[in-house]
Parts: C-alpha cells; sequence; structure tokens
C-alpha cells in the first residue's frame, strides 16, 4: 500500500465507521487487492489464496470498531492479513501432515504449481516471516517482498538506514533458526 | 461466494460504529473497576492489624508497587494486542511477567534462606488467602474478557494470560492488605503462586472465550 492510499485508506475507514456504504465499499475494493498481493508474495500461487483475502475482509468488517484514524492504518490492516495468513498456513500443515500423497494428481499438476518440496519451504518461509515481531517483519517483508531499497525502507518507516539494517540482519538471524539452513533448501535472503 | 460477493455481503451490513477507547483509557477503565474490588475485598475480609506500621516496611512496599505495576503493565499490554497492529513492541507483553517474577524470586530466596536456618514455617499456614486472591480477582477478570472480547485479539491465549495476570495480581493485593502473616512461605505459596495459577487459566480458556469471538475456527 503506497502512502497515497493509505492516506486513501484512512479517509474511506472513517467514513465507514460512521456507516456510509460507499466508501466501505471502496475501502473494501482496495484491502482485497492490497490483500492478494500480500498473500500472494508470501505463498506465490495457492488455491488457498483466495480463502486468506475474504478471511482478512470479514475481520476487518468484524474489526472495524477497533481502527483508531489516529493512528496508521496500514499496520492496523496488515496485522489482520498477517494474522489470517498464519491461521491459513497452520491450518494447511495439519492438513498436510494428515494427508496421503496421490502420486498421480502430483503428476498431472507438476508441470504447473511448484514442486511440493519447494512449496513447502515456501509456506514454512511466509510462516516464518508472519511470526516475526512486528518491526521486523516489516522490515524484512518490504525488503524481500516488496523489494525496496534500504533507503525507502527506512523513508517508509520512519527509521535510520542503519536501524532498518540491523533489524533486518536480527530478523533473517531468526529466520534461519525457524526455516532452518539443511542442504538444497537453504533460503535465499 | 466470490470475494465480490462477499463485499458486497459486507457493505450490504455496514452500520456506523462507536470506536473503542485508546487501549490505555480503557485500561485506565479496568484499573478503576479493579481498585474498588480491592476496596471491597478489603473490606470484607478486614484489614491486616499492622496496617499502620507496615507501611514502613520495605519489602512489603516494594511488593505492593510490584504487584500495582503487574496490573497496569498486564492490562495495557492486554488490551493493545486487542487491537490489530497496536502492539507496538513484542518485549512489552513481557514486562508484567517479570514485575511479578521479581516478587516470586525475592519470596523463594526468602523461603530459601529461612530453610536453610530451619524456620520457613509450615506450608499448609493460612490456606484461606488463596480464596481472597480467587473472590477479588474474579470481577476484574470478568470485566477483562468482557473488554477484550469487544475489540479483535490476534493471539486470543496470550492476551487473556495478561489479563487474568492483572486480575490475578488485584487479588494479592487484596490478600497482601488483609493477612497479616509475614512468613515468606505463606505469601509466597498463598498470595502470589495463586496469581501464576490465575493467569495459567488464560492459556486454558484463551481460545474457548476469545477464539470465537474474533471469528476464529
Amino acid at each position: 500500500m503506497t502512502p497515497e492510499q493509505e492516506r486513501q485508506a484512512t479517509g474511506w475507514m472513517t467514513s465507514a465507521q460512521q456507516g456510509d456504504a460507499r466508501a466501505y465499499e471502496a475501502l473494501l475494493m482496495l484491502l482485497a487487492r492490497d490483500a492478494r498481493g500480500f498473500v500472494g508474495r508470501r505463498v506465490g500461487f495457492a488455491d488457498w489464496g483466495e480463502d486468506v483475502v475474504q478471511e482478512a475482509l470479514l475481520t476487518v468488517h468484524r474489526a472495524l470498531r477497533t481502527y483508531d484514524p489516529q493512528r496508521p492504518f496500514g499496520p492496523w490492516f496488515y496485522a489482520i492479513v498477517n494474522s489470517r495468513l498464519v491461521d491459513a498456513l497452520r491450518a494447511r500443515r495439519r492438513q498436510t501432515s494428515r494427508e496421503v500423497v496421490d502420486d498421480e494428481v502430483v503428476a498431472t499438476h507438476a508441470a504447473e504449481a511448484p514442486s511440493p518440496a519447494a512449496q513447502h519451504l515456501q509456506d514454512r518461509l511466509a510462516e516464518a516471516v508472519a511470526c516475526l515481531p512486528r518491526v521486523q517483519r516489516e522490515v524484512v517483508s518490504l525488503l524481500k517482498y516488496e523489494e525496496l531499497s534500504v533507503r525507502d525502507v527506512a523513508s517508509r518507516l520512519g527509521m535510520t538506514e542503519g536501524a532498518v539494517k540491523a533489524t533486518a540482519h536480527r530478523g533473517y538471524k531468526v529466520l534461519r533458526r525457524l526455516v532452518g539452513e539443511t542442504g538444497e533448501h537453504r533460503p535465499t535472503y | 461466494m466470490n470475494t465480490d460477493q462477499l463485499i458486497e455481503r459486507l457493505v450490504a451490513d455496514v452500520r456506523p460504529v462507536r470506536r473503542l477507547l485508546d487501549p490505555t483509557e480503557r485500561a485506565a477503565l479496568w484499573m478503576a473497576v479493579a481498585l474498588v474490588s480491592i476496596a471491597g475485598g478489603v473490606a470484607y475480609f478486614g484489614v491486616r492489624r499492622d496496617i499502620a506500621t507496615i507501611w514502613f516496611d520495605v519489602e512489603f512496599v516494594g511488593r505492593g508497587l510490584l504487584l500495582v505495576a503487574t496490573m497496569w503493565l498486564a492490562v495495557v499490554s492486554a488490551f493493545r494486542m486487542a487491537v490489530p497492529g497496536a502492539e507496538r513492541r513484542a518485549f512489552a507483553r513481557w514486562w508484567p511477567i517479570a514485575a511479578l517474577g521479581v516478587v516470586l524470586a525475592v519470596l523463594a530466596a526468602e523461603v530459601i534462606a529461612a530453610a536453610i536456618m530451619g524456620n520457613a514455617g509450615s506450608p499448609l499456614r493460612a490456606v484461606h488467602c488463596i480464596q481472597k486472591v480467587a473472590l477479588v480477582g474474579v470481577v476484574p477478570a470478568v470485566v477483562a474478557v468482557v473488554l477484550v472480547r469487544r475489540a479483535w485479539a490476534a493471539e486470543p491465549k496470550w492476551t487473556l494470560v495478561l489479563g487474568m495476570l492483572g486480575s490475578g495480581a488485584a487479588g494479592a493485593l487484596t490478600a497482601e492488605l488483609s493477612c497479616p502473616i509475614h512468613a515468606p512461605l505463606h505469601i509466597l505459596l498463598w498470595h502470589m503462586l495463586p496469581v501464576v495459577g490465575v493467569a495459567a487459566l488464560g492459556v486454558v480458556l484463551g481460545n474457548a472465550l476469545i477464539r470465537r469471538a474474533v471469528g476464529r475456527p
């Protein structure tokens, strides 16, 4: 979400809290698009990605009264999407641990989807990023998923460049521990 | 249902909402309720008979201040965690636990020292102090649950543990103000450890009381 979109979202949200349906619709459209991008950048193509987007929108609806226009909109919204993504990844992990792999289905879909090992690693990495403390998560996400420069991240989050680098370093260290560094699955951050 | 249909439904359902107060303001409201509960508890159980002189006891005053700090820090953290993105630093949730930890550590050291000297006392002395913690903690705990449920807690267990910790600390403060026993073993077992028990209830009840309220599977 760009700073301009964030300002727009704050305005729409304030109107939506007063019951303005048109502002709310515009807000939800923007949030759906943004949540789709957020989820897609973390887990790639996933048939359950749209479910996360819908869960996030439902949560925005339920949590409408918790938003304070004095606070920035981005952290409020991304905390919700992030939480929904973590829930989905955990549910998926529980589900896949119980699944019996069907070789034929795997062979049919092999050409269009990433390998199960790569998808598994991507899911683990996404879950690990989602579990980082908020500032580390934002820094790592902006650097690696949004591919912003250190300078841009520093200006977006109101931090110094040194602080961004140090925070990213701490975040990567936690990610290495969470995801593990084994052979070919070594992450490339 | 696809996302566009969902958006249509949500838009049709939008109504004016009353914004929640800031987490610090909500914590101040909770604190007022907790102080009334403590006052009620002390009135019911009676004030300790050495109340006039105990204020000069550094340990008693230190313990009291740490309990008040535990109450405040725990509920502020709980209410911040119940608002998406409002928790600024993840380690903030550890401050109330650290405050209570200091109380427990000091008391444990005193118990060990007393045991070495051979005068730790009976662990079963005045067991009923646990009632003070439980009974006085109930009202602030219910208020904390209601306030958390009105918001949206992404981490129900953590949030409720902190809410319960604050409530248990209110109960412990009542026990401190109404029980004249100085023995560290008694204070540790029947004033402070019940606070840990009350907080642990948050782990057990977090999903049941909060998770459904926030609409999570």
